[in-house]
């Protein structure tokens, strides 16, 4: 994979964390929302589209539909995993050099 | 007292944050949106103040994955009426307890709607130059047939005059509509590039 420039924006980040469970849309905002202590209020045309990316690079993948219901279910795949960790990996690094830096 | 109201207004498709926030105004006012006819009369109805919110959106058309039927339905799931539908333009209405469409600063947001209002703003254009092609193609044809002078000066009285009317419309709306959503989505991207 390319490493030098694969920073994940804050919604995919965020939508790939609440997805370590698997969530339908609502919950993947409503889960997104409680993270983020409320900060990230993630727009139904931004989460959409977020979704068919990351379920077409295989990141998430869709469960199998429950006969009694009409939502879709997402969850995160292996793949996806391993990028939530290498990101978390750079997020890391990001944090030290500021704090060694700004000496905090 | 009066429970449905009609109020006149015209908004481009450059100006959908205008109209949205007319439409929230009114929303605020106790003035629920309800439909738009001919693209410049609003109905109304009398509601609880602040109850809703209202966002104009198109829908997502993503070449892979999803379709627009399941847009729909995510739509619905999210707690998103589609209160009226124009064209492809979505009337999205949510309660307003439950919370923003998203955050005030999203900019992605703001650039995604910009982007897919550009393209609308191109296809209806590419398609109103096909009808303008097409009715002057026919009318010069007839032009040419053996008529009569009369019927001759006619058609030619419409491709001069849909050839007019063409180069106005697209000089005086199309321009200045695609241009400001272009210097919109640029000064969306340069934020980007920034802060996202």
């Amino acid at each position: 994979m390319n490493t030098s420039n694969n920073a994940l924006t804050e919604a995919v980040y965020y939508i790939l964390l609440a997805l370590v469970e698997p969530l339908h849309g609502y919950g993947i905002m409503q889960r997104t929302a409680q993270l983020s202590g409320g900060r990230l209020v993630i727009s139904a045309g931004t989460l959409y589209g977020a979704l068919s990316t990351l379920l077409e690079k295989g990141w998430i993948e869709q469960l199998e539909l429950q006969a009694d219901s009409r939502k879709k279910e997402y969850k995160i795949t292996s793949a996806g995993r391993a990028v939530l960790e290498q990101e978390l990996t750079r997020l890391e690094e990001l944090v030290r050099n500021g704090v060694k830096i700004l000496k905090r | 007292m009066k429970e449905y109201k009609k109020v006149w207004n015209f908004f481009f498709i450059s100006q959908a944050d205008e109209e949205e926030r007319w439409l929230n105004e009114m929303a605020r006012n106790g003035w629920n949106f309800v439909r738009v006819q001919c693209l410049c009369r609003y109905v109304f109805k009398r509601g609880k103040p602040g109850e809703f919110i209202y966002k104009l959106d198109l829908p997502e058309n993503m070449p892979h994955g999803l379709g627009k039927e399941e847009y729909y339905n995510f739509l619905t799931e999210c707690g998103i009426r589609i209160v009226h539908e124009h064209k492809e333009w979505m009337y999205l209405q949510k309660p307003a307890d439950e919370g923003p469409f998203n955050n005030e600063n999203d900019t992605f947001a703001k650039l995604k709607m910009t982007n897919k209002s550009y393209s609308y703003a191109i296809r209806t254009l590419s398609m109103l130059l096909r009808v303008f092609t097409v009715i002057m193609a026919v009318a010069i044809l007839c032009q040419h047939l053996p008529i009569g002078v009369n019927l001759q000066n006619f058609f030619e009285g419409i491709v001069l005059g849909v050839g007019i009317g063409a180069i106005f419309a697209i000089t005086i709306i199309w321009v200045p509509i695609i241009t400001k959503l272009r210097k919109k989505m640029n000064a969306l991207i340069d934020e980007i590039a920034i802060k996202h």
